[in-house]
């Protein structure tokens, strides 16, 4: 077979499941002590950066100067005209992700060793980490939209499954739940897109699909939209965009590492992920563009405002990625797809690293992950507050570190793209100021100032182990230089090449470019010494009023106005809740439990006693009519079927 | 396709399988009167004895049936011809198809053996019952004949009507046995009746015959009652498959059949119906009148079943139930691949797939139900699973997979299956239709992972009691045959799908 | 299409007014009891004129649906040696060998219901 190294990339964390998910078996069936736990962290760990350095193999070598390289390893299925060949690509586009993916992937594995150890199913969890990998792979490398769709389930599986990780607590069982139902309903969204593509097309190979929508497209104007907008509402819910985006704070219930690499680092990218994938389509749709760019944006400053008020570190890092996803759908809408992944990447980079400094910070705070009750960790843990300082300044945007290089042409497209808007690069501003501000306000709640949590937390303060903090260290050096392969030729003068533009333009402009309006480059400089501006007043503020914190925090039950309403996410949850979720619920218990099938009863029978009289007053009512009525439920069916055989004659 | 009038070789796995039946009956018969035993209660040890090695004639007798299917199903894989004046066809494809039926049957036997012996039933009169049964189904797949098709029909009935009932001092057993019994003399009227309008209109009982004249059929009152006829068919057939409103015996069968029992005829009665069905609908190939009747028909008919089966089964506390009302939904998905009526080999080959592949997952959800029953009580309701993974985590993987299947995710067999049903709705360009499925297959899936939940996220009401330790090994080796299949269709179905496309060429 | 069939939806017509016509002028003209209670016998069946002896609702022994239940079994299958008797002779050895192995299978049944004791009365 052809390059079949890809094969084994794809493989080899699959390999490295199974292997544990014996052990992990092995351990549930001895129900003793916890065995193979540094093993199996090791074989996990060593799969993913095999594969990484294959993939860097594959990337740099193999793929040297060509476009794409391909393997197909069989074909899976034939249905109807439907060909579904088995087939893994690395083109630029998912060579990028390829690496980003594997990288973070396998140094977050390293971490996980630390953080994890001496948890009682160690090994379900690198299980699970392994798998999750695989599934990412599959995504990533599929060439068709089915093995992409089995790596768009996968991930979610295993989203769920580490979400719920510590089932045992209601709450944590509860958000995997979330999760995955929410994802559900976003996977509905891609089925649908993919059918209707499908039915039009009648191919699900991506080169197919975006080959179709660019040259030959037969679609309406409306259906064609309409494909693309289903394939969003897909990418609304692994990506966590409104109104999509509830489940992923609650996601952080899950392990850190886990919020690191899942839920900020690779699968909640693979939304926008895809709509570059069939930029094609995107390209051909330009309402769906429209929604993509606005829910983008929307999304980026209403999840912003709501971190204002977090006060859980994680719950304001999750809701940052939701801000930051959505600026990356902000790009991709605008049409800068090259640009939505160099954020995806600069993105991968700052917020794994912020993600596990602060599972350092709750490592080392006894599990404690309220900020009000940190302060002045500085002095305690000076590699975490570093490398999570570093990291600050990379997603606030300040120069010359990589969040800057991203955000700032993200910005600037969206002013200038034809697909592009001025309202939602005005919203776009303001939302950076906001992710300026709150970051700040983070890493001075928690690293400066004095220590207001008990006393006995402050006497187990301690810097964490050094696999803790070498991946904090490898990713804090990679949010500062990360940007630099893409620094754009405006600010080098032409000096340095832009190497991330050149590598991925070619890819990603296949199927039709984008026009950008002429402005003059005073324009662009001074857009983008306003960004720096913006990003400074953020952390100004921050440093105003949470530097030296002198008061306490109020309670969040004393907020009023606009307070209270951020404090509570808007109450979106309740919403959902009460005008989604309970009639839905009211919907199946009132009609299809009382009234579709009052056989119910039946299996009641076995069931409290109280009930029992009841039941068997109308069991014996239903027992001399049941088997009539059965037959003349046949009798109605036969008559429906002659009635409709009478009128189609 | 030639006419034969007989040759063995083409029929060496039916002999077979009669030449088993026939061994063993005779080895009953010779042995000590079973009641003699039944009526010894202070020791059962006797039965026990008896229930074992029956259990081990049986399994061994239906391997090397299996066995013998298998070779000569591929020796004579090239040739398809039809024997016995019209009333089978032979060779090609449809081997595979025999082996999934005889298939179900091993793996009902496997989980038997335990079954039997936890409930003290007289088991060679279970196993000898059961192997009739596959014999008709065989039989039926193969039919060429109406007669042929009525009399396997039965064959495959009656002895699972008496299956259903054979816990004696059991009243649910008994009620579903009769109003199985009932109600499927009910059907059988319906289906006896269509056959004779269709004879009447046709002059023959020949199925490609009868297909044949009905597609050059002049457009009278006889094309009138022709239809009439095939609807009154459909009926019968629509019972056996269980589509809404011909289901209604369904959950209370299940519910009341042993749990084996259960499994066999959701997946093997399903497959061999569905092969019928086939064979009859898919290649009615006139100009229109009907086409669009019968499209309409199947439309109706199937997506009524996907939405009640789907709708009714989100409230049921009982997982047997559950699954009665989760395989009339998976009846609904098979018929919507036929409401398109394009006649395709595609179409017949989807629900082929889908058919073997239901086998796989059903057969190991029932499996694990078989696996928890206890002497005193039964595992059947979601109360019973609550908290299962702690303490046999092994039985509540398979039972994650045989879910995850059933509600179609990948990589499992189930998945695979659904997107073989759909691509057929989208060729045929029944959107709404399609939509509509996809819904009710994501309403499906809270009540398939509301089983995982329960069986991981619960904590169980009172302490789980131990299993009974009779003959685990044969239904673990059953558990880990069918998720095997469960897995492997879903990775690898395209040989599957091959010999799926290679038995629906018989058709056409 | 269906007219051939009008004279059968005539006759069926017919058929159901006389029927109802009858029944009809019967209820309406014929005399009235008040109080059916005051006679029993009129809801006993008509029997020849003579009193039940005894209620036909009875409980029948399980055993005498056994021995009917074999006895249509053998029954039937015992009418098809008549045609091949018929014609066994054009038939020739393969008919014959194909009744021998019928009627083994009969025998096989026969057996295993004798050793069951499904005849024996006790």
């Amino acid at each position: 077979m052809e390059n079949s190294l890809i094969l084994i990339i794809v493989l080899l964390p699959l390999a490295g499941a199974l292997l544990n998910g014996i052990v992990a078996a092995a351990n549930a069936y001895r129900k003793k002590e916890i065995w193979g736990e540094k093993i199996s962290g090791i074989l996990a760990f060593s799969t993913v950066a095999l594969s990484f350095i294959l993939s860097m193999y594959a990337v740099f070598v193999k793929m040297a100067g060509a476009e794409a390289i391909a393997c197909t390893p069989y074909q899976w299925m034939t249905a109807g005209g439907l060909n579904v060949n088995i087939t893994f690509m690395i083109d630029h586009l998912s060579a990028v992700m390829l690496l980003v993916v594997t990288g973070v992937s396998a140094v977050i594995h390293f971490y996980s060793i630390g953080y994890i150890h001496g948890d009682k199913s160690s090994v379900r969890y690198f299980t699970y980490l392994n798998l999750f990998v695989f599934a990412m792979l599959l995504l990533i490398l599929g060439d068709s939209m089915p093995v992409m769709f089995v790596g768009w389930e996968g991930v979610g599986l295993c989203s769920y499954l580490l979400i719920g990780f510590w089932y045992k607590e209601d709450e944590k069982a509860a958000a995997g739940k979330k999760a995955f139902i929410v994802n559900r309903i976003g996977d509905f969204g891609f089925l649908l897109g993919m059918f209707l593509i499908f039915a039009n097309v009648g191919s699900l190979a991506i080169a197919d699909v975006n080959e179709y929508f660019h040259q030959h497209n037969s679609m309406t104007f409306f259906w064609t939209n309409v494909a693309a907008i289903c394939l969003f509402i897909g990418a609304t819910g692994k990506s966590a965009q409104i109104p999509l985006y509830v489940w992923l704070p609650d996601a952080m219930a899950g392990p850190t590492p886990v919020s690191a690499l899942i839920h900020a680092a690779t699968m909640v990218t693979a939304g926008v992920y895809m709509v570059c994938r069939f930029h094609g389509v995107y390209l051909a749709a330009p309402v769906a563009m429209q929604v993509v760019l606005w829910v983008g944006g929307l999304t980026a400053l209403f999840s912003a405002t709501i971190a204002l008020y977090q006060n859980d570190i994680k719950k304001v890092l999750a809701y940052s990625t939701v801000s930051q996803l959505g600026f990356m759908f902000m790009a991709a809408g605008a049409g800068a797809f090259v640009i939505a992944i160099f954020h995806l990447m600069t993105h991968a980079f700052f917020k794994a690293c912020l993600f596990l400094g602060s599972g350092s910070v709750i490592h080392a705070m006894g599990g404690e992950q309220d900020i009000r009750y940190m302060g002045g960790l500085k002095k305690f843990m000076p590699a975490t507050f570093l490398t999570f300082t570093l990291a600050t300044l990379a997603i606030a945007g300040f120069p010359p570190f990589a969040g800057f290089f991203s955000k700032d042409e993200i910005l600037w497209n969206v002013f200038a793209s034809g697909h592009g808007n001025k309202i939602v690069w005005l919203i776009g501003m303001v939302a950076a100021l906001c992710t300026a501000f709150y970051m700040f306000r983070l890493v001075y709640l928690t690293f400066f100032g004095s220590f207001r949590g008990s006393r006995q937390q402050e006497h187990h303060l301690h810097e964490s182990p050094k696999t803790m903090t070498v991946p904090l260290m490898i990713l804090a050096a990679l949010s500062v230089v990360g940007g630099w392969i893409g620094i754009p030729k405006l600010l080098s003068f032409g000096a340095i090449p832009n190497y991330f533009h050149d590598y991925l333009e070619p890819t990603l402009s296949k199927y039709g470019h984008v026009h950008i309006d002429h402005y003059s480059h005073a324009t662009e400089y001074a857009l983008m010494a306003l960004s720096v501006a913006i990003a400074f007043a953020g952390w100004l503020l921050a440093r105003m009023l949470f530097r030296e914190l002198k008061y306490r925090l109020p309670d969040p039950a004393t907020y009023t106005g606009i307070s209270r309403l951020l404090w509570n996410k808007y109450f979106i949850d309740e919403i959902y809740m009460k005008f989604i979720v309970n009639p839905i619920k009211y919907l199946s218990t009132n009609i299809f439990l009382n009234i579709a099938d009052k056989k119910i009863i039946d299996g009641a029978a076995n069931g409290s006693a109280s009930g029992w009289k009841w039941v068997a007053v109308l069991l014996s009512f239903f027992q001399s009519g049941n088997i009539q009525a059965y037959g003349f439920y046949m009798l109605f069916g036969a008559t429906i079927a002659f009635i409709f055989a009478l009128f189609l004659f | 396709m030639n006419e034969i009038f007989f040759d063995p070789n083409f029929m060496m796995g039916e002999i077979s399988l009669v030449a088993l039946i026939v061994i063993l009956t005779i080895i009953e018969a010779f042995r000590r009167p079973i009641f003699v035993l039944l009526n010894t209660p202070s020791n059962s040890t006797g039965l026990d004895r008896r229930n074992k090695q029956a259990s081990w004639f049986a399994g061994i007798g239906l391997i090397i049936v299996a066995v013998i299917f298998y070779v000569f199903g591929k020796a004579t894989a090239g040739e398809h011809i039809i024997l016995l004046n019209n009333s089978l066809t032979a060779g090609g494809g449809m081997y595979i198809g025999k082996l999934a039926l005889i298939g179900a049957a091993i793996l009902a036997v496997l989980m038997s053996a335990r079954y039997t012996l936890t409930q003290s039933i007289p088991a060679m009169d279970y196993y000898l019952l059961l192997l009739f049964s596959l014999l008709g189904a065989v039989t039926l797949i193969a039919a060429e004949n109406f007669l042929i098709i009525f009399l396997a029909l039965e064959m495959m009935s009656i002895p699972i009507y008496a299956l259903v009932g054979l816990k004696k001092f059991s009243t649910r057993a008994g009620e579903s046995a009769i109003k199985y019994l009932l109600l499927g003399g009910f059907s059988s009227g319906f289906l006896l009746l269509g056959i004779s309008f269709l004879y009447g209109t046709t002059g023959s009982l020949i199925v490609k015959d009868v297909i044949q004249s009905l597609n050059f059929i002049v457009f009278d009152a006889s094309a009138f009652l022709s239809a009439i006829g095939l609807i009154f068919v459909f009926i019968g057939l629509a019972f056996k498959v269980s589509l809404v409103p011909f289901h209604a015996w369904t959950p209370d069968v299940y519910e009341g059949a042993g749990t084996p029992i259960t499994a066999f005829m959701s997946v093997a009665v399903k497959l061999a119906a569905f092969a019928v069905i086939l064979k009859i609908f898919a290649s009615i190939d006139t100009f229109g009148e009907f086409d669009s009747v019968f499209s309409l028909i199947f439309m109706f008919f199937s997506l009524l079943t996907v939405i009640y089966g789907n709708s009714v089964a989100l409230v049921q506390q009982n997982v047997k139930r559950m699954l009665a009302y989760s395989s009339i939904a998976h009846a609904g998905y098979m018929g919507l691949a036929l409401a398109p009526m394009h006649h395709k080999i595609h179409t017949v080959q989807a629900v082929l797939f889908y058919g073997i592949g239901y086998i796989a997952m059903n057969m190991l959800a029932f499996g694990v139900l078989v696996y928890l029953t206890r002497k005193e009580k039964y595992c059947e309701t979601l109360n019973d699973l609550k908290g299962i993974a702690r303490k046999y985590p092994g039985a509540a993987a398979m039972m994650a997979i045989a879910m995850f299947s059933l509600a179609g995710l990948p990589p499992a067999v189930g998945f695979v299956g659904k997107v073989q049903i759909f691509i057929q709705l989208l060729e045929g360009h029944m959107y709404i239709t399609a939509v509509i499925a996809l819904l009710f297959s994501l309403v499906a899936l809270y009540f398939y992972i509301n089983v995982i939940v329960v069986m991981y996220m619960r904590e169980p009401e009172t302490e789980i009691t131990n299993i009974d330790k009779h003959s685990v090994g044969p239904v673990w080796i059953s558990l880990s045959l069918a998720a095997l299949f469960v897995l492997v269709l879903g990775i690898l179905p395209s040989p599957l799908l091959k010999w799926a496309l290679k038995w629906a060429e018989m058709l056409f | 299409m269906t007219e051939q069939y009008l004279p059968v939806l005539l006759m069926i017509l017919i058929a159901a007014l006389t029927a109802g016509l009858i029944l009809a002028l019967n209820a309406l003209l014929g005399p009235k009891q008040k109080h059916r209670k005051d006679f029993p016998s009129k809801r006993t069946p008509f029997e020849c004129g003579s009193d039940l002896l005894q209620d036909n609702n009875r409980r029948v022994s399980i055993r005498f649906y056994l021995i009917a239940l074999l006895f249509v079994l053998f029954d039937l299958e015992a009418i098809l040696l008549y045609p091949w008797a018929i014609t066994g002779r054009s038939l020739g050895t393969i008919g014959y060998i194909e009744i021998l192995i019928f009627l083994f299978f009969l025998m096989v049944a026969f057996v295993f219901a004798y050793r069951r004791k499904a005849l024996d009365w006790r």
